[in-house]
């Protein structure tokens, strides 16, 4: 486990400096002068003269090659300075701290809503296989699965806060608030992770352990729960930590629509104004995360899955 | 069943309700967010600056403030929020875009919109010409003279008096920071007449210069506080005019302001406004039906037959549209260079139903000509009309034929493509792009259709792009903006940036110039006719639609005035029924 739990964090910096590399070259390929949106931005009524926007680039920092650009953002990232926005002439990682936990909190509710249904209508569905039960929770993930969380969000805001009067379709603040925006990015992580639950519990019972347990007398909920969900859980668990880094980096769409002051909110309006700055620290910070979660799911899965912990890695 | 449940609960309820409660425990302290904004400290400019540090607000805790934090963009004021509460209501309006500062000079336009900063002119939304504000007259003494008159009994919200001397400050001040402001005005000297007079003059003629005085940029700030209180620290140096004081502001979030009680203009009947960004328009749209919001701005026309259709809301319009959608017309490019194929194209386009599409009637109507009636009506200048037949014709002119049978006219063996760029943020110009298409392909036109980054206008890789922008600067001057369009500047001196489709405007220069010593509204209107018959007569620009804007609005609201620009979306006269 200590050899395996090096080797992942020697390849952390690397993989960080491929994908900022990456992101940095992408965002430059792009079309669309960041110095001439700037300056229109802050002045709509006039567009800027050529003069202007050269002026703006060498303020920017922009008027540098690129492979100078982007060694000068990464010494000072190291540094723990992202740069300013262009737009809003703010610190990036102040920006990213105070967005983080709204899209944090909007996680973890999406999760956990997640779990609390997936787990259960999972044993049960795989319990129940062929069942009108199984049916419909199979109908459930499918739909799940193939929503686009768009048209989900829409939907719930038509329903729950025009209709119905029953939950804020905006804004941040307050538990109701959380509701929609959460049952929104939940549905197609819970569906994975049910389908996913399903189909390990089914093929965890028809082991040999599983009919010797049977065969001892013992109840089928006791099969289930004390003997098997242990061993079905464990693709689940790799899943959950993959769908956090989802959940986190794919609330974009999710809180753009609600309002949400998060980082995919953040994110939307610095890739529409081609802010650079915010854009790169955003991936960079979103890059990290999603490697520390997934590495913290692996170690999850190995600390639940002895054979993984006494396997190759550790000899 | 009921066992499988209970067991399968088991697990997965102390790991949902584990994360619930986690949720739960964090979105406590947001609730601590409605509470006022504790004083900042170091904030307050009290022993620095020369003005007085921010009245009290009378009221403020109506208003969901959320606390600022050390490292927050929010800026604080520079006294937290009153303690009493009033039963005035709060406003809450969803916006499209609030990032810019608020800072008037740093283009700061924010500020105006939301009734916090106020210029010295303002354009009326009924005839489009400006009219005073903060000024109570303008008179041009000599051609390079104005002598303004400055309003008695206003005061910044920090409780400073502005007279002349302050307005005068105030404009240094955005000259000297404000390379826009600099450049519009063209001013040599500013001169303090007495308390309530100014005289400016200028290195040009400026004889539409209370037009030119609406430009946010140039509301009018308390310009010794604005500079002691420094970068980022705006808020706390209570510059400003307007009927509401903003009081936290964090950009692309929201921004919240109280009553200005002291206004010049009467006591605001809200207790203040909250503005949400939302740049999701159906969002804004749902969120007002839903009641989150009140005003809606900027709404589509599906959007406007669903906030009609829905009980409690409806949409206000205003009465003259002052957005024109439109397309540039490349000449660098070969293809519209001819001026026969460019005619051709004119008339091969049937503006007229694509502006019903993308400006139905409610929201916009036909752009004939650059400018909308209300700025300028030119009878007998016409558009060339939607004739198929003579667009043939006029291809046939310039030697195009289809050789090949394939029906895609050629010449010299190159078929007649053209490009029509776009941007996808405006919804207007992918539909005006892809049924201009269908018409020309029945004329012989193929067009391949590039929707695209806006500044990929910039690039030689369009014949036609589709452009969305305000019409109406240089308070209503019609010679302005047909300048503007043309990709000059209002002086006529050429050297304008925004001539994209890189339109040869000689002709249109000649007819300019003399604007510059032309002050009535009459006798510019005839030089801006006599330019629109240029411009339309050489195709050089396709205009389609002047769009007006629309408000989603909650039946609350009181005496809201659906101004045609996005200059002020508020006065100090909205208010909120119960």
């Amino acid at each position: 486990m200590g050899a395996y739990l090096v080797r992942r964090l020697v390849t952390l910096p690397l993989l960080l400096l491929g994908i900022s590399a990456a992101s940095f070259a992408l965002l430059n390929l792009a079309p669309g002068d960041p110095a001439e949106i700037v300056l229109r931005q802050r002045n709509p009524a006039q567009l800027p003269s050529q003069a202007e926007v050269s002026a703006m680039r060498i303020e920017l920092g922009l008027d540098a090659p690129l492979p100078v650009q982007y060694v000068r953002w990464v010494s000072q990232a190291l540094a723990g300075d992202m740069g300013r926005s262009y737009v809003t002439e703010q610190p990036v990682a102040a920006q990213l701290a105070r967005r983080t936990v709204p899209t944090a909190l909007l996680t973890a509710a999406a999760l956990a809503l997640a779990l609390l249904v997936a787990v259960p209508v999972g044993i049960l569905s795989a319990q129940r296989r062929g069942s009108p039960v199984d049916t419909l929770a199979r109908l459930m993930a499918l739909v799940g699965a193939a929503a686009p969380s768009y048209a989900l969000a829409y939907g719930l805001i038509i329903l729950f806060a025009v209709k119905l009067s029953w939950l804020p379709a905006l804004g941040y603040g307050s538990a109701a608030q959380v509701v929609l925006p959460a049952f929104a990015l939940s549905l197609a992580p819970m569906a994975q992770l049910m389908r996913l639950i399903r189909a390990s519990m089914l093929e965890t019972l028809g082991q040999d352990y599983i009919r010797t347990a049977r065969a001892k007398g013992l109840s089928e909920q006791t099969v289930a729960f004390r003997h098997a969900l242990r061993n079905a859980m464990l693709p689940a668990i790799g899943a959950t930590g993959v769908n956090l880094g989802y959940l986190l980096s794919g609330a974009v769409i999710v809180e753009t629509i609600f309002t949400w002051p998060g980082l995919g909110q953040l994110m939307v309006g610095a890739a529409l104004t081609r802010d650079y700055p915010v854009v790169q620290g955003f991936v960079a910070y979103i890059a990290v995360v999603v490697l520390l979660v997934n590495l913290a799911a692996d170690i999850a899965l190995r600390i639940a899955d002895p054979r993984l912990r006494f396997g190759r890695d550790e000899m | 069943m009921p066992n499988v449940l209970s067991n399968s609960f088991r697990i997965a309820l102390p790991l949902g309700l584990g994360l619930m409660f986690l949720l739960a425990v964090a979105c406590g302290s947001p609730a601590a967010t409605s509470e006022p904004a504790p004083p900042a400290a170091g904030s307050a400019p009290e022993a620095t600056a020369p003005a007085a540090a921010v009245p009290q607000p009378a009221v403020a805790t109506a208003i969901p403030v959320k606390p600022a934090e050390s490292s927050s963009p929010a800026q604080p004021t520079a006294e937290p929020a009153a303690e009493t509460v009033v039963d005035r209501p709060t406003l809450k309006a969803g916006v499209i875009w609030l990032d810019s500062p608020l800072d008037p000079v740093e283009g700061g336009y924010v500020s105006t919109q939301s009734a916090m900063s106020e210029t010295l002119f303002r354009l009326s939304g009924t005839t489009l010409s400006p009219e005073p504000w903060l000024a109570t007259e303008a008179r041009q003494v000599e051609p390079f003279i104005w002598r303004i008159g400055i309003r008695e009994g206003v005061k910044f919200h920090n409780g400073n008096v502005m007279d002349a001397q302050a307005v005068k400050a105030s404009l240094e001040r955005a000259i000297r920071l404000s390379p826009a402001a600099a450049s519009t005005l063209s001013v040599d000297t500013i001169t303090v007449e007495d308390a309530q007079t100014i005289t400016i003059q200028t290195t040009v003629q400026q004889p539409t210069l209370p037009g030119l005085l609406i430009l946010p940029a140039l509301a009018i700030t308390d310009a010794a506080a604005a500079d002691t209180a420094g970068e980022g620290n705006f808020i706390a140096a209570g510059a400003l005019t307007g009927p509401y004081i903003p009081t936290e502001y964090a950009p692309k979030e929201h921004l919240s302001s109280v009553a200005n009680d002291d206004y010049w203009g009467g006591t605001p009947p809200l207790a203040g406004i909250e503005h949400i960004a939302i740049p999701d328009t159906n969002s804004r749209e749902l969120a007002l039906q839903a009641g989150d919001i009140d005003v809606a701005v900027n709404v589509s026309p599906d959007g406007a037959q669903a906030i009609n259709a829905h009980q409690g809301t409806h949409t206000e319009t205003s009465g003259i549209g002052t957005s024109l959608v439109l397309w540039w017309v490349n000449f660098e490019r070969g293809t519209l260079a001819d001026p026969l194929v460019r005619r051709a194209v004119a008339h091969a386009i049937d503006r007229e139903s694509i502006a019903g599409l993308v400006a139905p009637p409610g929201s916009g109507s036909f752009a004939e000509l650059l400018l909308p009636e209300a700025l300028v009506a030119c009878p007998g200048v016409n558009a060339l009309g939607y004739d198929p037949d003579a667009a043939r014709d006029l291809l046939a002119q310039a030697g195009y034929t289809d050789s090949d049978g394939d029906g895609i006219l050629d010449k010299e063996g190159q078929p007649l493509e053209i490009i029509i760029g776009g941007y996808p943020e405006r919804f207007q110009l992918p539909i005006m792009a892809e049924t201009a298409q269908a018409m020309l392909a029945d004329v012989g036109i193929k067009v391949e259709v590039l929707i695209t980054e806006w500044s990929v206008v910039k690039e030689p890789a369009w014949d036609l792009f589709g452009w969305y922008n305000g019409i109406v600067q240089g308070g209503g001057d019609p010679v302005f903006n047909i300048s503007k369009f043309a990709g000059l500047k209002g002086d006529a001196s050429g050297s304008g940036t925004n001539n994209y489709g890189h339109y040869d405007a000689s002709r249109l220069v000649e007819i300019i110039t003399p604007s510059t010593s032309v002050a009535d509204l009459e006798g510019r209107k005839e030089i801006a006719c006599e330019a629109l018959a240029v411009v339309t007569e050489e195709a050089a620009f396709l205009p389609v639609a002047h769009v007006n804007l629309v408000y989603g609005v909650s039946d609350r609201v009181t005496d809201f005035e659906a101004h045609p620009t996005s200059h002020y979306f508020f006065d100090h006269r909205i208010g909120l029924s119960e």
